[in-house]
């Protein structure tokens, strides 16, 4: 079925339902197909009113502003996430098993930060703050990293400090 | 990633560690050499994992009591970690286990054994 709608004061046309909800109109922009007397609004064709409806659905954002959650700098490319998420997402990795290894061999003083930021992980997730969640799965990482590189450092500083280590004590 | 391509980077992972374990226990049978623990030199006090190299010798060396004796935490720690890598993520146990509130005991635990084993006398010859 070919529309015509009332753009800009002028005649645009023909287009399918599809286009002319791909073209934003509202549900008072006047449309005609052939048949029609006269132009009607566009909410009273019901193919045109059936297929906003499906798009408003679809995109249906909560009333929470996403912008609060959004972490100034994001590394990632993934746009901003509703506080509940239309889509059930996965829990961002906490890399727990290694945060609690590097805290018992390596490093305590970079290992407990890595591990709270491990449980912070879960604590976000649960509320819904996935940019949060992503945000403390990064800096698990990162001090996971940093415990090993400062535990792997001490080796050459104790060959350097003196030349061995006694066994045991 | 394909499975081939998965068993060549397991199969090199293993033999990175086969091969830096072996570097390892030759430099430690031959030269008596043994990384220490940097809190220990600078405190004197015992860190969370002091007597994890010990350990891992012993055990090694086939004297696994006398390998746990060194650090209590680490058998709990082992089968912890156990548990982190067999279940499966679904498994509900294993979602208790890794929950927030978990995590924050096992941080307690840490830090208590931490504290504890510098207080009482723990220490072996």
């Amino acid at each position: 079925m070919e529309y015509w709608t009332i753009i800009d004061n002028r005649h645009a046309g023909p287009f399918t339902a599809r286009q002319l909800a791909d073209m934003d109109i509202r549900p008072d922009t006047p449309v005609w197909h052939e048949g029609l007397p006269d132009w009607v609004p566009a909410r009273e064709i019901s193919e045109i009113a059936a297929i906003m409806i499906a798009r408003q659905n679809a995109h249906a954002q909560p009333q929470a502003p996403a912008p609060a959650y959004n972490a100034p700098a994001q590394p990632y490319n993934v746009p901003a996430q509703p506080t509940a998420g239309t889509e059930a997402e996965p829990c961002p990795p906490t890399y727990l098993a290694w945060s609690i290894i590097v805290t018992i061999l390596c490093c305590q003083l970079a290992g407990i930060p890595a591990i709270i930021f491990s449980a912070q992980v879960k604590s976000a997730y649960r509320r819904g703050e996935m940019a949060k969640a992503r945000k403390m799965s990064e800096w698990a990482q990162w001090f996971i990293i940093i415990a090993i590189v400062l535990g792997v450092l001490t080796i050459p500083l104790q060959l350097a400090f003196s030349p061995f280590s006694l066994i045991g004590k | 990633m394909s499975r081939r391509r998965r068993i060549y980077r397991a199969a090199a992972i293993l033999t990175g560690v086969a091969a830096l374990l072996c570097l390892y226990l030759a430099l430690v049978r031959h030269t008596g050499f043994m990384p220490g623990c940097p809190f220990r030199r600078i405190t004197g006090l015992d860190c969370p994992g002091c007597g994890s190299q010990r350990a891992f010798l012993d055990l090694l060396g086939g004297h696994p009591i006398r390998a746990l004796r060194h650090n209590l935490l680490l058998l709990p720690a082992a089968t912890y970690l156990t548990a982190l890598a067999i279940l499966p993520k679904e498994n509900r146990l294993r979602q208790r286990l890794t929950s927030a509130p978990a995590i924050y005991i096992i941080l307690a635990a840490i830090i208590g054994w931490w504290i504890i084993r510098n207080i009482l006398p723990l220490h072996e010859p």
